[in-house]
């Protein structure tokens, strides 16, 4: 923990061994209580490294409570070649709880092709879902096709749920289905060109924890 | 009337359903730099991800209608309700929001010429709006359309669209597209047989493409564009 308040701590993510190998499995579970705001951040990115014929998978799931905000500044996820890893992202939100979620997938260390990823993102609002996606990226399979990723290899993205007012970039910006929120994506080959990438998630919702004014 | 003889009549692209506006993602894969010898690889694409979560949505209405229809005491606002949750369910799997109204447009002007030759009460009438997934798989079911038609028709109509939008965009030899749209049957049969069992909402995939979703974003306010999405 780097920072706490009465109702707010701030909190880094450091992985203190060699992540993430072949068989490696990672969970992370956090869950925001009633009217508490927490800004998580990654320390480092993280490579997943030739399995060696084994997968991996890193699974993470957010819970906020009523009135919960949550940030969440993650570095980087590099697929290395021979990985095979299976990412899961579930977000749970009370109806009038907010987040901002960062999440950058980078296929491929320099002068690779990357592993096969399978990333899986479902965010619910008041337990029924507003977005599900299931992306089956395999450098094997349709991954390079045109209307898949074609070229790219970074995919950059950033979601801002619940009342969480977006920033507006030069990256693509969705609707989420319900008014549930905004989801900026920026595909691309040099994560260093993402317009994403200044995006300062840990600050960008500070604002949403104000107390509502009688203007909006 | 034969299942089969409306399965034609369903596919038929003369079909008034406004679906001639439509490119299926074509032109702005065309104009986000695409060649047209890559048009097979983009319908393999399209048939793995946004075409097989539309099939299975499309196969879960048609069930969610004939059930209804035929099992007796089931209330005619219970058969809207659930298909209305078959429409979200496809609704937050696809994350374009201009793709979401894209399709909302096609299935409202479906069901207003569908309406006018089968009997579609009480969903006809029904506050839309109403994707076109959900509006292809009732009146699939209504006409009598199993599961496997269904799913095959979604999939031929969606290959047809890209191959008919490319042939007009970047005129080539029309020959070559009816040669990719029946090499594309592998791969549609393949679709019909990964969702003819869908029965519930929770059997349909999210499968995403993320530069499908991208361009047809961008499309929305492309200027000069020759089809809607």
């Amino acid at each position: 923990m780097v920072g706490s308040a009465p109702d707010r701590c701030r909190i880094g993510l450091l992985a203190t061994t060699a992540l993430l190998l072949g068989g490696d499995v990672v969970e992370l579970e956090v869950r925001v209580g009633p009217g508490a705001r927490l800004d998580l951040f990654d320390v480092a990115g993280t490579v997943a490294y030739h399995g060696r014929g084994e997968a991996s998978a890193w699974h993470v799931r957010l819970e906020l409570a009523a009135g919960a905000a949550l940030t969440y500044a993650c570095e980087p996820f590099v697929v290395g070649d021979g990985a095979d890893v299976t990412r899961t992202l579930d977000v749970d939100l009370a109806p009038d709880a907010s987040a901002v979620v960062r999440d950058t997938v980078v296929l491929g260390r320099t002068g690779q092709r990357g592993g096969r990823l399978r990333s899986v993102t479902a965010v619910r609002v008041g337990g029924r879902p507003v977005l599900l996606e299931d992306q089956r990226l395999d450098p094997d399979g349709l991954r390079d096709a045109p209307g898949m990723l074609g070229a790219h290899r970074v995919l950059d993205t950033v979601a801002w749920l619940g009342p969480a007012r977006p920033e507006p970039t030069a990256a693509t910006t969705y609707a989420l289905v319900g008014g549930a929120g905004t989801l900026s994506r920026w595909l691309g080959s040099s994560l260093a060109d993402s317009p994403l990438h200044r995006v300062d998630v840990g600050a960008t919702d500070a604002a949403v924890h104000a107390a509502p004014s009688p203007a909006r | 009337m034969t299942a089969s003889y409306l399965s034609l009549l369903l596919a038929d692209g003369r079909l008034p359903t406004g679906a001639h506006t439509q490119s299926a993602g074509v032109e702005p894969a065309l104009r986000h730099g695409m060649r047209v010898d890559e048009v097979p690889a983009y319908l393999r694409v399209r048939l793995a991800t946004v075409v097989e979560v539309e099939a299975a949505a499309a196969v879960v209405a048609g069930h969610v209608w004939t059930s209804g229809v035929v099992r007796a005491g089931c209330g005619a606002s219970t058969v809207v309700e659930a298909l209305a949750e078959v429409d979200a369910a496809w609704r937050v799997r696809t994350l374009s929001d201009a793709l979401r109204e894209a399709s909302d447009l096609l299935g409202r002007s479906y069901l207003r010429t569908a309406a006018a030759v089968w009997d579609l009460t009480p969903f006809a009438t029904a506050a839309g709006p109403w994707c076109r997934a959900v509006v292809l798989g009732v009146v699939a079911a209504e006409a009598g359309l199993d599961a496997e038609q269904t799913a095959r028709l979604v999939a031929y109509e969606d290959v047809q669209t890209v191959v008919a939008a490319a042939l007009k965009l970047e005129p080539f030899d029309p020959s070559v597209g009816v040669r990719w749209a029946a090499d594309a049957a592998v791969a549609v049969e393949a679709l019909v047989s990964r969702v003819v069992d869908a029965r519930t909402t929770t059997d349909i995939p999210a499968h995403s493409a993320p530069l499908v979703e991208e361009w047809g974003q961008h499309h929305k306010t492309s200027e000069r564009r020759l089809f809607r999405a």
